[in-house]
């Protein structure tokens, strides 16, 4: 393969990137045993150089992607020629090998990043001290991917090397592979390219507070230092988590047909599980701050969050557990478990180790306070997080000590995640307007007895909407107990947190206008600004209760509708009506030929939207991926899936209408822009707007 | 009151959502040997398999699947559903049904074939070609 010499260059690279972290650890460990600085100094260049370097090892793989060096078995299992630009880049995590090399990649840059910033620390003593201990775990854990992928999962592997020569002239007998084998169709679609970057670098993310976290509690150091320092990581890894989640969501609901975003998959399950007690450490540290508690809780949050990071990419590449997605390499899988074993043995170590000088300064003195609230916050939460993993694993249980694999349904999934999170979001509810120490009864009426009353009629406006979708679509009517019920309570509960949320900041701009004689936007906007955390964290609890509102409504009350057509047919969903116009063939395109059906949507005999459902026939794989059509609106989308067409010529569909689907994505954006708020160091360094 | 109370009681009401959950929302996972070693009459179960042949494609299809470790061993189903997009022979397959011993079927009302997703190895390279095919 001499034209793709670059490609045993890079992986050469992967040598000399475990070589600079076995020294980075080396030089820190002497550093520290030695007090001498300048071995630190040369462990935080040695972590920058990995940078450099891992950069241009996956760099590499990718060139062989877009040159089409379809000898390494990898880029072959994952590309093809005829693959745009995009897709022959995303082959990099495509596939498990190039995955972890990614995520290597990613974790040097973040640890170079860390370092770089660690120039400006050395005069602080607490930095100096941890500066080294961070080194060390960030080094550690490079170590650990950098072999995964030289030992266990290497991309750069040729056929001839992974299958032996004979193999390779048995199937190639000119000595070249001039096509790869392409991509598999349900990932050739724009969001591969967005969501598994987002999620892997979420994931990554998480390594740098984890790294701060144990370094504090190598170093004995329990001030707010490290908890600070961590801070605005954890925010960009749960802002990217919450992003790549629903990205992942949305790209099923748009891609995959059965009208839903979230199926408790294992691999979906895994992408979650760290954004619980992720969201728990964003509240718990306040309470550190604030009143010097939590402090060995914090600790374990942070390795928490980290351990199931590893533990989901265990569970996503062992095998371990059945999914909807395609498995391999078991390999992997010990690796992971061992890598888990020793992250869980060194923490829960250093916890115990560490329990007295990581204790609270301060008690909770009534249930009735904002760090009472929090607690129990933080419960939930790791409860929610709990549940999913037992659930996952219950096939693993059941076998383990019944030798029959039983797995939990979906229905159990949502009932024991939806009775908890009503509980959440009652806490959300009451959470900001709860005072630190003690809050009185009366103080607390004042503050949400307005909120209360005013929501109960705009939550009924709000339930009424859903169920008139629910009603007009034929479906009979909604069971008490299981449908109107439970959505009743939680738009109840959404609507509470936004209209309480919204009285507050009325109530605070207010005593400002009247303090400053501002007007209603300067003060609103003064208090944004002076405050980004505390205001883009309350812009996330009303996205959060958007998101919770739609989910429960577009899921509970949705329709669902089975129909076959002919062309000129017509079927009615409640008011609306779908005409199928007519079906066309179409064989131009570079890797599919696709048939769409034109429809027509009709509402009181006008048409609202043509709607073009399609079905693409990839031709290298044999394989169909159906591509629904949506019609979105904020109120409901009318979603239409071309299934089939049967051996007699009548085309299968499936239709759904999802009553406030829009809010699960409005109530998105909404959590990442008040992310993004509350990361923003604005608010201590510039003056209000109005001053 | 002591904070302890509500986590107390959170965390039993987490423990019986957790035990209500799997003893009355769990199902049986089973490959087409064991189904056939155990032959459960009327409980619900989950079959995984590899569809071997396809009688119909058109709702409820019809298909032949075997096990994934002897492929001598293999059973009929009938699901009433329509077909899934990968829906082709030597795709995995799982499907949720009962067991209808008498007719050696299992009548089944939910179909999952397995997305052939990121981590998806080179499983049909038993034989690339030169075009990658």
């Amino acid at each position: 393969m001499p034209e793709f010499g670059y490609l045993d260059f890079s992986r050469s690279l992967n040598w000399v990137a475990l070589g600079l972290n076995a020294f980075a650890i080396l030089a820190a460990l002497i550093g520290l045993a030695t007090r001498d600085r300048r071995w630190v100094r040369c462990a935080r260049n040695a972590l920058i150089g990995n940078a450099f370097v891992l950069v241009a090892s996956a760099g590499g793989l990718i060139a062989g992607f877009v040159n089409g060096a379809y000898e390494v078995e990898y880029i072959h299992d994952y590309s093809e020629r005829a693959l745009p630009l995009g897709y022959k880049i995303a082959g990099l995590w495509a596939g498990l090998d190039g995955s972890i090399l990614f995520w290597a990649m990613l974790l040097s840059i973040l640890s170079a990043l860390v370092a770089f910033r660690f120039r400006k620390e050395e005069a602080h003593p607490v930095g100096a001290r941890l500066e080294p201990h961070v080194y060390i775990v960030l080094a550690v854990i490079q170590v650990f991917f950098v072999c995964v992928v030289a030992f266990a999962v290497n991309p750069f592997e040729t056929f001839a090397e992974a299958r032996g020569e004979e193999f390779f002239r048995q199937h190639f007998p000119s000595g070249r592979v001039e096509d790869g084998a392409g991509l598999t169709p349900l990932l050739v679609n724009y969001w591969m390219q967005i969501h598994p970057p987002c999620m892997y670098t979420a994931w990554v993310t998480y390594t740098i507070p984890f790294a701060f976290g144990i370094a504090a509690l190598l170093a004995g150091e329990h001030g707010l230092y490290w908890i600070r320092k961590v801070r605005r990581w954890m925010l960009a890894g749960w802002f990217l988590n919450t992003a790549g989640c629903v990205l992942g969501g949305l790209w099923a609901y748009e891609v995959l047909g059965w009208g839903g975003y979230w199926a408790w998959d294992p691999v979906e399950n895994a992408s979650i599980i760290t954004w619980f007690p992720a969201t728990a450490f964003l509240h718990s540290i306040m309470i550190q701050e604030r009143r010097g508690m939590l402090k060995i809780w914090n600790a374990a949050l942070i390795s928490l969050t980290y351990f199931l990071t590893i533990f989901g990419t265990w569970l996503t590449r062992s095998g371990a557990v059945a999914s909807f997605h395609s498995f391999a390499n078991g390999t992997v899988g010990a690796w992971f478990a061992i890598f888990m074993a020793v992250i869980a043995a060194v923490v829960l170590f250093l916890l115990v180790y560490r329990r007295r000088e990581f204790r609270a300064e301060n008690r909770i003195k009534s249930i009735f306070s904002r760090e009472a609230i929090f607690v129990l916050n933080n419960t939930i939460l790791i409860a929610i997080s709990a549940v999913i993993v037992i659930f996952t694993l219950y096939p693993l249980i059941t076998y383990a000590f019944f030798r029959e694999t039983m797995s939990v349904k979906i229905p159990v999934f949502n009932l024991a995640c939806g009775a908890l999170f009503v509980v959440l979001l009652a806490l959300t509810a009451i959470g900001p307007g709860t005072g630190w120490v003690y809050t009185s009864g009366r103080n607390f009426l004042r503050n949400y007895a307005w909120a209360g009353v005013v929501s109960l009629p705009l939550a009924a406006i709000v339930h009424a909407i859903a169920m008139s979708v629910h009603q007009q679509g034929g479906e009979g009517e909604a069971t008490i107990a299981e449908q109107i019920y439970p959505t009743a309570v939680i738009d109840y509960l959404g609507v509470f947190i936004v209209v309480s949320l919204a009285l507050e900041v009325w109530r605070t701009a207010r005593n400002r206008m009247a303090r400053r004689n501002e007007t209603i936007g300067a003060a609103i906007a003064t208090i944004f600004v002076k405050n980004s955390r505390r205001y883009g964290g309350y812009v996330v609890h009303v996205g959060l209760a958007l998101m919770a509102i739609g989910i429960v409504n577009s899921s509970m009350l949705s329709i669902e509708r089975s129909v076959e057509l002919e062309e000129g047919q017509s079927v009615a969903i409640g008011d609306y009506v779908l005409k199928m116009v007519e079906a066309e063939s179409d064989k131009e395109f570079p890797v599919y030929e696709r048939t769409t059906v034109q429809m027509n949507l009709m509402h009181d005999g006008a048409t609202i939207a043509n709607l073009v459902p399609e079905r693409r026939l990839y031709r290298k794989k044999q394989q169909v991926v159906s591509e629904p059509e949506i019609h979105h609106r904020l109120l409901q989308d009318v979603y239409v899936f071309f299934q089939n067409t049967n051996q007699a010529g009548v085309f299968e569909f499936k239709f759904y209408r999802k009553p406030l689907i829009g809010l699960v994505w409005l109530g998105w954006l909404t959590m990442l822009a008040g992310g993004l708020w509350a990361a923003v160091p604005i608010g201590r360094r510039r003056v209000g707007l109005a001053e | 009151m002591r904070i302890w109370v509500p986590i107390l009681l959170i965390a039993a009401g987490l423990a019986t959502l957790i035990i209500f959950g799997v003893l009355h929302g769990s199902v049986p996972e089973l490959q087409v040997r064991e189904l056939l070693a155990e032959k459960p009459v009327g409980r619900e179960i989950k079959l995984h398999g590899i569809i071997e042949r396809i009688h119909s494609e058109v709702r409820p299809l019809r298909f032949t699947i075997r096990d994934k470790t002897d492929p001598a061993i293999l059973c009929e189903v009938e699901v009433d559903d329509f077909r899934p997009d990968i829906f082709k022979v030597k795709t995995d397959v799982a499907v949720r049904g009962v067991y209808l011993p008498e007719q050696g079927l299992l009548r089944a009302d939910w179909i999952s074939t397995k997305c052939p997703s990121k981590y998806e190895a080179s499983q049909e390279l038993g034989g690339p070609t030169e075009s990658g095919q």
